[in-house]
């Protein structure tokens, strides 16, 4: 039986090896060998960390509960990467063009660079968040625990909340070292992504050896497999069809919203192609990821005793068995899936946090914040680091006050409802040009607010937050608001109850505030621009450029990019203008490019309030929107004319060619009647003047 | 202004056919979708006197949809693959009409 001691020095092992592999990672990115850490099968990898330990351990228990249901989860994101043409290749290519940093950079960009938008969506964020890392904290926690009282009945004697305590700061160390390090969120975290990669692999590898032990070693090989799955407690089908659908789409919403999955699939994203190939290769690793899950759950309902927690059984099923070494290899699985996911999550928030929350706060604590000196780049990275902190200090908190209870599928579907409220304003922002900011802020607060009625606050339990009496009669006696019952249609499960009324009523809100607003002239620009990606990735809106001068903008472009970055910026735009000298010409386009280039570093809004502090407010005027409104239809409008042009030209042409023949002839018939005519007219003149000199010489004599 | 630039009525036969793989990619997450709720039909083991779907067909069957998924996948990328590049260069309304 593996020792307690022997498991803390397997696991710090395994922490300073990804450390090592991060630190590698960097190094060889930073002297430009590291072409193979971009390659699809890392994209694919780091894909992975929708399995996080709520899979790793959640999913058994999940099955051993309520049979196949829990393969809803992977059944959606399969279904969103099959489906990668209609709506990730528009996602991706939209994030590319926009430098976007973060899901709430998406949405503020979207609709006109809000602020107010990107502040929503971070808090909804790091609310909808917070439960999950603390998910992942109490699963470790728990699996270490069973390592000192493999029957999972007690807490064994182990002081979990300093455990718990270690694991967090861990994680805050890791993240603030190789997520920090460079701040431009497009140059992208080497370490990072190759670190979770390689735990992807642990995990899948994990979860694999313990489904064939389980189906060869116990068992006894597949068929028997089969048989004991039928003969078993959950050898019936016994899913709800509600629940099955609702959770099929849930998950595939909440994979495409979830902010650290936003921040692998297009943050991270190096090349368009590896989209394409994840298309197929992401489902394969979900597919073998569940592959062994209900004959482990099977198992585990067999042969440990009633009053064991389902959760683990990924743990106590090996370790009854005696396999201690297995065991470990399925805690160093259940560990790398609850670390790779704090990770990421953490780094998506603290983006979102410090671009969105703590850099305006800043700016505006700065007045002219743009043009006083100072390095904004320590700013962020500052922000950045303290934002992981709190985070997972919150993470940590929420874990300590909710005593690590409840099943870990429950807790993690909350998160699911909170960050799908997204969805709306993302697939309308992208495909419906007439969505407005207004729209966008509508839908979101009435999806979460109906979410925190339906789903967060009942979660605690009735008469913690809210009382029975308001659960059972809804609040003032009203049974028509019930929280989990609203309008009085009772009978649905919760979950479905919440996804379908928060997603219903986010998305009428959406289009409801969208039809009766009027957007603003930059979010019309912008809109147009996410809408038509495809077609153009040409400019969205001109600065009017002449108020700004270029030493002040390199001056603060500077302080972002670094000065290196922002030297070959401006040295290599002067270049494109035409000239040697060292600062081209606040332009338009330029001004565009150089908001574009910050943008990658402190979000959309961020950049944008900063050019406009340089350029003075005036971001676009009608005759610029006037102009540019309409791209498509001014590009069309132009080709047309140029074709309008051609064909004139054309007939001109041929025109000239007619007049040009009928000259020729002319000429030619000029010529024949000249020749026949001086003929004609020659001899007789001739004769008539011999004639009259004749004439004239005889008069004379 | 109204005039849009003119699609081809005629594809040559490689591209006709790239566009059709490419319908049939946007077409799969349909397939896959429509296939996965079919289980929300089966008899669950409170229904009236129908025998329950056991546990291993409903594994045989979610997996299964699965494989095939991945696998149309993964060939139809294969395919657009080895002749994207040309696909892009490809003349249209060029060519002769296919057969």
């Amino acid at each position: 039986m593996a020792s307690i001691n022997l498991l803390i020095v397997v696991c710090l092992t395994y922490v300073a090896f990804l450390f090592l592999v991060a630190f590698a990672a960097e190094r060889a990115a930073a002297r430009g060998r590291g072409n193979w850490l971009r390659s699809p099968l890392v994209y694919t990898l780091s894909l992975s960390i929708y399995c996080t330990a709520w899979t790793f351990y959640g999913a058994v228990g999940y099955a051993a509960r309520s049979g196949m249901e829990f393969i809803t989860i992977y059944l959606g994101p399969s279904l969103v990467m099959i489906g990668w043409w209609w709506f990730l290749r528009k996602l991706v290519r939209v994030g590319r063009t926009q430098r976007v940093t973060s899901v709430a950079d998406l949405i503020s960009s979207r609709y006109g660079k809000s602020n107010v938008l990107a502040i929503v969506v971070t808090i909804m964020a790091v609310i909808g968040v917070t439960p999950y890392i603390a998910l992942q904290l109490q699963s470790v926690t728990l699996s270490l625990s069973i390592f000192s009282d493999p029957t999972g009945t007690t807490d064994g004697g182990m002081n979990l909340v300093s455990a718990g305590f270690w694991v967090a700061l861990g994680l805050s160390l890791f993240t603030v070292l190789f997520g920090t390090r460079n701040l431009n969120a497009n140059e992208r975290h080497n370490g990072v992504v190759i670190a979770i990669a390689v735990e992807a692999v642990v995990k899948l590898v994990a979860l694999l050896a313990v489904g064939i032990f389980v189906v060869w070693g116990v068992a006894g090989g597949i068929s028997e497999m089969m048989v004991r799955i039928d003969n078993s407690d959950i050898g019936q089908w016994q899913v709800d069809g509600s629940r099955w659908t609702a959770l099929t789409v849930l998950s595939g919403a909440a994979f495409l919203c979830l902010p650290r999955m936003f921040q692998v699939l297009v943050v991270e994203n190096d090349d368009e192609r590896h989209l394409h190939i994840a298309s197929w290769a992401f489902p394969i690793y979900l597919m073998m990821m569940s592959l062994f899950v209900v004959p482990i759950a099977v198992v585990g309902l067999d042969l440990l005793p009633e009053n064991s927690n389902p959760d683990l059984f990924v743990l106590t099923v090996p370790l009854s068995q005696g396999q201690g070494g297995l065991a470990i290899l399925s805690f160093l699985g259940g560990f790398s899936s609850a670390t790779s996911m704090v990770i990421v999550a953490t780094l998506a928030l603290s983006t979102m946090v410090s671009n969105h929350v703590v850099m305006p706060i800043w700016l505006s604590f700065q007045g002219h914040g743009a043009t006083v000196s100072g390095d904004v780049r320590n700013v962020v990275i500052f922000a950045r680091r303290v934002s992981i902190l709190v985070i997972i200090a919150l993470g940590y908190l929420y874990y300590r006050v909710s005593g690590g209870s409840g099943a870990l599928a429950a807790i993690g579907l909350i998160s699911f409802i909170g960050v799908a409220q997204f969805l709306p304003a993302m697939i309308g922002g992208i495909f419906w040009r007439g969505a407005t900011r207004v729209g966008a802020l509508t839908g979101l607060l009435v999806g979460f607010a109906i979410w925190t009625y339906t789903s967060l606050l009942p979660s605690f339990g009735a008469d913690i937050v809210l009382s029975s009496s308001l659960l059972e009669q809804g609040p003032f006696g009203v049974e028509w608001l019930r929280p989990q019952a609203l309008f009085g249609i009772k009978g649905i499960d919760p979950t479905v109850h919440a996804v379908l009324w928060s997603l219903m009523l986010n998305t009428s809100g959406f289009i409801f505030g969208s039809l009766v607003s009027f957007p603003k002239p930059l979010e019309r620009l912008q809109g147009a621009q996410f809408v038509n990606v495809f077609a153009n990735s040409g400019h969205a809106h001109g600065w009017s450029g002449s108020a700004a001068q270029s030493e002040d903008l390199m001056v603060m472009a500077q302080r972002i990019l670094g000065g290196a970055e922002a030297q070959k910026l401006f040295r290599r735009e002067a270049q494109i203008q035409g000239h040697d000298r060292y600062l081209p010409e606040p332009t338009p386009d330029f001004l565009q490019r150089v908001e574009r280039e910050m943008s990658a570093s402190v979000g959309a809004a961020t950049a944008h309030a900063m050019i406009s502090q340089l350029v003075g407010g005036a971001s676009v005027s009608v005759q610029d929107l006037m102009a540019v409104a309409d791209e498509s239809a001014q590009m069309l409008e132009y080709s047309n004319q140029l074709e309008a042009k051609s064909s004139e030209l054309l007939d001109t042409a041929r025109q000239l060619r007619d007049v040009n023949a009928k000259l020729t002839q002319i000429s030619v018939q000029k010529d024949a009647f000249l020749s026949q005519i001086s003929h004609e007219l020659r001899t007789p003149m001739t004769s008539i003047r011999s004639m009259s000199w004749r004439n004239s010489s005889a008069v004379t004599r | 202004m109204q005039r849009l630039p003119a699609t081809p009525v005629f594809l040559e036969r490689r591209s006709y056919r790239q566009r059709r793989m490419m319908d049939a990619i946007r077409l799969l997450p349909l397939v896959g979708l429509l296939l996965w709720l079919m289980p929300t039909l089966w008899a669950t083991s409170d229904g009236d006197g129908v025998e329950p779907v056991r546990m291993s067909q409903a594994i045989v069957y979610v997996f299964g949809v699965w494989v095939c998924l991945i696998l149309c996948a993964g060939s139809l990328w294969n395919y657009l693959k080895n002749s994207s590049e040309d696909a892009i260069d490809v003349e249209f309304g060029v060519k002769t009409e296919p057969k």
